[in-house]
């Protein structure tokens, strides 16, 4: 356990490196794209009927009349001490507006990530079992399906499908507003409705891929030396299987967690905008559009630490499965 | 009554030209406590034929065939698997040629070993890990008890083949089947590792299928020697018959191709051509193409497996009569 605390430190230190030189490069790209964010800040229109000092004033008050390197190491300051600073859009705080939707945005992740295997690993596995079968053909063909689909036409033909024309399921948000004092079970299923096709949607374009990985693994390891040893000791088929065949198996996926959650995480971009869902997704991309550089800024180092914890955490996921990392 | 009986074993391997045919009526056995080698050049047919035996090889692709197969007077290819289970590891154990991958890697030695163990006694945890520390013990492992918790990858090779010998003999089987378990090893470990498995074999009146294409290991380990080519086996007797008069002109090839140190300077002594490819096995004698000694008839007609007294068998039609292999 020791070693194990040692290695966790190791890679937090790591870290902070890799977080500075994310957050450097981006504020220089960001700096260096054209736009002013003035006319964010205080309207198009009222920008131009500015007086060239007036606009001097409102940049310096804003800060932006100083040169990129200083605001990049006064913004590092302020993160330091626990802020992001205000939106210039809104001019709320930051950590306050990302508060409210972190949770959104991980809890669709984690939801997905969790469907995505529970449904992905054991048609894998029925794949490999059944090698050239109908139904190992037909994963193997959409796999290639679901990773040449876009996320974002795929979203839109089922809104128009499931919202527009059939009115099944709500396109938007993530809860209906004109319910009018719910009970707890109506608004858990009225959750439940305008989660299935975001979430549903993410996991479709997942599967195939995961599928595909957990069949190759298996067959992988169905062939190795052990498993034969295993058959050869004398050990029933189930206890060949659950006891050698299938914790293998589960090894790589544990490296993957994190490899999956960076892709969700950049994937609730779009799949948050297309359906006005909350969460931090949809917060940066309209950042994004808006040059609210603080809110830019802060979003991207969130998902930068998102991205870094997904990785470190499949790390040591793989350190518990695995003893030969576990030594070196 | 022998322990083991093979009786016209054919196996085949389906590919996308039919079914391939790499053991062609295999026919041995092996009486209680003895120990005997099966021989021949890689891609002969050995490992698949041990693996037949245990009824480990995987069908399809492979499909296997035989009039019988008695293990003490029970023909395994009638046993359900569910009795297999009950077979393996308890009354057949088999030891591999590759100790780096015959382990899984994610797990104890301890586990592996006692898993064996209570899955045919069904004793406690407890006194299985009390019999696999003796195990290990028995085999030559230092601090048995240690080594219980560690995984595989913290031992060397021939520890490994040493952790795979003591899982083989935990639940005393009556053969093992060794399939060429020193190739992998370090010359210097080889020995050390055969001596192992022979010591095990004399003192457990264990019989012992020995896979071997080492005649240094056969003079050292068998009492018997099966010589086994393209399917076949060619000779059979015993291993000092083998040594001493071997009759058919692919054992004597054999024998004359081990390098030695009286004829230093020589050129080494090589069987030309190449083992042909199951496709290609010829309808005549299957060694004739490569043979020195062939004759008219060789390329013609097919030699059995014949009787010549002392039970020394040959297929042969043309053999090398007084045997001198070192001629």
């Amino acid at each position: 356990m020791n070693s194990g605390l040692k290695f966790v430190i190791k890679r937090l230190l790591v870290m902070i490196p890799l977080l500075f030189a994310v957050t450097l490069a981006s504020y220089l790209l960001m700096t260096i794209t054209p736009g002013d964010p003035m006319a964010m800040y205080v309207g198009q229109d009222q920008l131009r009927q500015m007086t060239p000092t007036q606009k001097e004033q409102r940049r310096e008050a804003l800060g932006l009349n100083r040169p990129i390197i200083v605001r990049y190491f006064d913004w590092l300051d302020d993160i330091l001490h626990g802020t992001f600073g205000t939106s210039f859009k809104t001019g709320q705080p930051i950590e306050k507006e990302i508060g409210q939707r972190i949770g959104i945005t991980m809890s669709l992740n984690i939801i997905t990530l969790f469907l995505t295997y529970l449904v992905g690993i054991p048609l894998g596995i029925y794949c490999a079992k059944h090698k050239n079968g109908i139904v190992d053909n037909a994963v193997m063909l959409y796999s290639y399906v679901g990773i040449s689909l876009p996320a974002f036409w795929l979203s839109i033909m089922a809104i128009t499908l499931f919202a527009v024309k059939l009115k099944w399921l709500p396109g938007l948000g993530l809860s209906d507003l004109t319910l009018k004092n719910p009970t707890f079970w109506q608004e858990v299923w009225d959750t439940i409705k305008h989660l299935i096709m975001p979430v549903g949607l993410t996991v479709i374009t997942g599967l195939g891929s995961m599928a595909r990985a957990e069949r190759n693994l298996y067959l992988d390891v169905i062939n190795q030396d052990y498993v034969r040893t295993a058959r050869a000791k004398g050990l029933p088929e189930r206890k060949v299987k659950w006891g050698h065949a299938y914790r293998n198996v589960m090894l790589p996926l544990a490296s993957e967690i994190g490899g999956s959650l960076a892709g969700l995480i950049g994937g609730s971009y779009i799949i948050e905008t297309i359906f006005a869902i909350p969460g931090l997704g949809a917060y940066s991309t309209n950042a994004i559009l808006d040059r609210d550089y603080p809110v830019i800024m802060a979003t991207l180092l969130m998902s930068s630490v998102l991205v870094m914890v997904g990785y470190l955490v499949s790390d040591i996921l793989y350190c518990v499965v695995d003893p030969r990392i576990r030594v070196q | 009554m022998s322990l083991l009986e093979v009786n016209k074993l054919n196996i085949g391997f389906q590919g996308g030209d039919g079914l391939m045919n790499v053991v062609t009526d295999l026919s041995f056995d092996i009486e209680e406590g003895k120990a005997v080698a099966l021989v021949g050049e890689s891609g002969c047919g050995k490992s698949v034929t041990a693996l037949s035996i245990m009824r480990l090889l995987i069908c399809p692709p492979a499909h296997m065939e035989a009039e019988s197969i008695l293990f003490e007077g029970k023909d395994i290819q009638q046993i359900p698997e569910r009795h297999m289970w009950k077979l393996r590891g308890n009354d057949i154990s088999m030891i591999f040629q590759e100790p780096m991958t015959s382990l899984n890697p994610v797990t104890t030695i301890g586990k592996q070993l006692t898993e064996t163990i209570r899955q045919h006694t069904g004793c406690s945890k407890k006194e299985a890990l009390a019999k696999a520390e003796d195990m290990l013990r028995e085999v030559g492992i230092p601090e048995p008890k240690q080594r219980l918790r560690e995984y595989p990858h913290q031992m060397s090779g021939g520890m490994r083949q040493r952790v795979m010998i003591a899982m083989a003999l935990s639940c005393d089987p009556k053969l093992l089947i060794a399939d060429e378990p020193t190739t992998a090893l370090d010359v210097t470990i080889q020995d050390q590792i055969l001596e192992l498995i022979a010591d095990a074999c004399r003192r457990r009146k264990m019989a012992l299928l020995l896979i071997t294409h080492n005649m240094g290991i056969v003079a050292e380990a068998a009492d018997e020697v099966m010589v086994m080519y393209a399917g076949q086996i060619v000779e059979k007797a015993s291993v000092q018959e083998i040594f001493d008069t071997p009759m058919h002109p692919y054992t004597n090839g054999m024998l004359r191709a081990i390098p030695g140190t009286a004829h230093t300077g020589e050129e080494f002594y090589v069987i030309r051509g190449r083992v042909p490819s199951p496709l290609f096995f010829s309808k005549a004698c299957r060694f004739a193409p490569r043979c020195d000694h062939a004759c008219e008839r060789c390329h013609k007609e097919a030699p059995q497996l014949q009787d010549i007294g002392g039970g020394h068998y040959i297929r042969c039609w043309n053999p090398i009569k007084g045997g001198n292999a070192n001629e």
